[in-house]
């Protein structure tokens, strides 16, 4: 039987993390953007106002839910009531699917917020692969595993982070979000070759794509979603949307998050580069942000933190595109 | 091969750790609150390991300075969300007080939940437990001023994110058919937040509002209500009897009747019933505009 591209899952074009700060402008000017990303635990527990302005745009607009606290590679038990409210979440907001990280953010109820790394040998494989077969059957649903940024690896490791997502792929059938600037934090930080790693993976498991800005911060490069993404990461994205034959696109940028016009300015970069096929200059000038190390913060959580935009409430959403 | 395929699979240990070993060592090594150094001294006492038996980097780099990336992005997370939660405290203490404090909460209670929206939850009512001695030994109020305002903010943060009346629909009761004596319930939804404070509304608005206030702090015990209407979040001032009438009927284990909850108010003011059933024909009307609670004729 002929494998479905995406797991038979649509590529919905470009779109963006829906942040709380941009609520006053998309809801005045309009959504621009073909579907949005949006933070899961953000809108668990939760029946405030961006919930309800989440619910009313998901009648008009895919939307994509993106958890950062699945912790599928904790060796703690999987979290039944998390996964309920996941699964209830998702038929709230109409979700396309629900995606997490290839990591483990904690152990027992110690919850780290981080996405950190696993080792990649036998056991854990075997053990991630039990995990995400049972949230699928929990969720009736392809999970879809996104390769974090990493800043260690480990001893006990025996295979590469590509090898473990194609053995992970081949045994769950998931689907993968390919964090292409992930890949690239990760090649800069463990000397590998990125593209090595883009071009191992299976392609036609690859749901979605996601861009951001990195930091180098002197020898290592963090993860840190604040800064225009630079040239080395289009060129990955320009490869990646090569093997893959096109699969949606997101633009996260979850740190000194920029006013709605300029985020958006961002996307059509890669709009422009998917429709033209070249990349224009400005991607190929972009450098990668550097900063002193004592300033910076991998995984930011600003995204998460910011409650309502002042005068937030006073919007009403007209549903325009 | 390339070269990092050929490390991997020179890495094929025979007394490789477990994974959920690992992952406790990892966790003690991260999250000690004095820091990395610290923390790899106590994963030590679990497991021997050093953090080189452990960790992998390239040749040349230090697996402390690496791993120190996970160090410190734990704690400058956490302060990060508490900061979020608390605005007008950090302003008040100034940033390197209200991180130390930040620091004792998170060394006590460490994140247990899956959002960051709960990691707050304790940290008004850990700062007023671990100020207790403190706020005693002091008459002037100022030292019980952070611990109200904290009070304040966890009430407003929890509101924000609530369950609360924007999508039901109730009528708003005629306050006449109250002094008729009809059988009413008062039902307080969950973004309506009760706090007592030693200083009146007015002195915490500076701070609210993203500034510092030049004056000290006004004081006297004032009763203060945070509500939601319209997904607008507000504070605002209550009377005595006001407060205990609500505080009645938000009190899980008393009957709402409306009645009940306006004895209690009697009971705790000392006013006479005849007097707040007056004024409640008045200002429930604009309780009930303004999301503050909900009568419902209750089922004979």
């Amino acid at each position: 039987m002929q494998k479905k591209s995406r797991l038979g899952l649509p590529n919905l074009g470009f779109g963006v993390g829906l942040r709380t700060q941009h609520l006053p402008e998309i809801l005045s000017g309009g959504l621009r953007v073909d579907w949005f990303e949006i933070i899961s635990e953000n809108f668990m527990d939760n029946s405030g106002y961006t919930n309800s302005v989440v619910e009313r745009l998901s009648t008009d607009i895919p939307i994509v839910m993106h958890g950062v606290s699945l912790s599928i590679g904790s060796a703690s038990p999987l979290n039944r009531d998390y996964l309920d409210k996941l699964k209830k979440l998702a038929g709230r907001v109409n979700a396309a699917w629900i995606s997490d990280h290839l990591c483990w953010t904690g152990l027992g109820s110690h919850n780290s917020h981080d996405l950190l790394p696993l080792p990649f040998n036998e056991a854990s494989l075997k053990h991630v692969t039990q995990r995400v077969r049972e949230v699928q059957e929990i969720l009736e649903r392809p999970l879809i595993i996104e390769n974090p940024s990493s800043y260690v690896q480990f001893r006990s490791s025996t295979m590469t982070e590509w090898e473990f997502i194609t053995e992970l792929v081949e045994a769950t059938q998931c689907g993968l979000l390919l964090d292409v600037n992930n890949v690239y934090v990760s090649a800069h930080n463990h000397r590998f070759d990125a593209e090595h790693y883009i071009r191992s993976i299976p392609h036609d498991h690859v749901v979605q794509i996601h861009l951001a800005g990195p930091t180098l911060c002197e020898e290592y490069m963090v993860d840190t979603h604040d800064a225009p993404v630079p040239a080395p990461v289009w060129e990955l994205y320009s490869l990646a949307q090569t093997l893959t034959g096109g699969v949606s696109t997101l633009l996260e940028w979850d740190a000194k998050i920029p006013n709605y016009p300029d985020l958006l300015a961002e996307l059509n970069k890669a709009r422009h580069l998917m429709l033209n096929g070249v990349m224009p200059d400005t991607l190929t000038s972009t450098p990668v942000a550097s900063v002193d190390k004592q300033t910076v913060l991998s995984t930011p959580i600003d995204f998460q933190l910011t409650n309502i935009p002042s005068n937030g409430y006073k919007n009403s959403y007209n549903g325009a595109k | 091969m390339d070269i990092k395929t050929r490390t991997m699979a020179q890495n094929n240990h025979s007394d490789s750790p477990d994974l959920a070993s690992l992952q406790r060592w990892m966790m003690s090594a991260i999250t000690a609150p004095e820091g990395l150094p610290d923390g790899l001294a106590h994963a030590r006492k679990t497991r021997s390991w050093m953090i080189e038996d452990v960790i992998e980097v390239p040749p040349g780099i230090s697996p402390h300075s690496r791993l120190d990336i996970y160090a410190q992005g734990y704690w400058l997370r956490l302060f990060a969300c508490l900061k979020a939660d608390y605005p007008a405290l950090q302003r008040l203490l100034g940033e390197s007080l209200f991180e130390f404090f930040c620091r004792a909460y998170l060394s006590s209670h460490p994140p247990r939940g899956f959002s960051l929206y709960e990691l707050g939850d304790g940290f008004a009512q850990f700062l007023r437990r671990s100020q207790s001695a403190s706020v005693k030994a002091a008459d002037d109020g100022k030292l019980v001023f952070p611990l109200d305002l904290a009070q304040i903010e966890r009430a407003m943060a929890a509101s924000l994110r609530a369950t609360g009346f924007e999508s039901s629909d109730f009528e708003i009761v005629d306050p006449f058919d109250l002094l008729l004596g009809g059988n009413i319930e008062v039902v307080l939804p969950e973004t309506t937040r009760l706090v007592v404070t030693h200083h009146p509304l007015g002195a915490f608005q500076a701070l609210l509002r993203g500034s510092v206030p030049a004056e000290p702090p006004e004081t006297g015990i004032s009763y203060l209500c945070v509500k939601r209407a319209h997904y607008h979040v507000s504070c605002e001032q209550l009377t005595d009897w006001q407060f205990y009438f609500l505080l009645a009927a938000k009190a899980k284990t008393t009957n709402r009747c409306l009645l009940k909850c306006v004895t209690a108010a009697a009971r705790r003011t000392h006013r006479p019933l005849h007097d707040i059933l007056a004024q409640l024909a008045l200002w429930l009307p604009m309780a009930q505009a303004d999301s503050l609670l909900k009568l419902n004729p209750a089922n004979n």
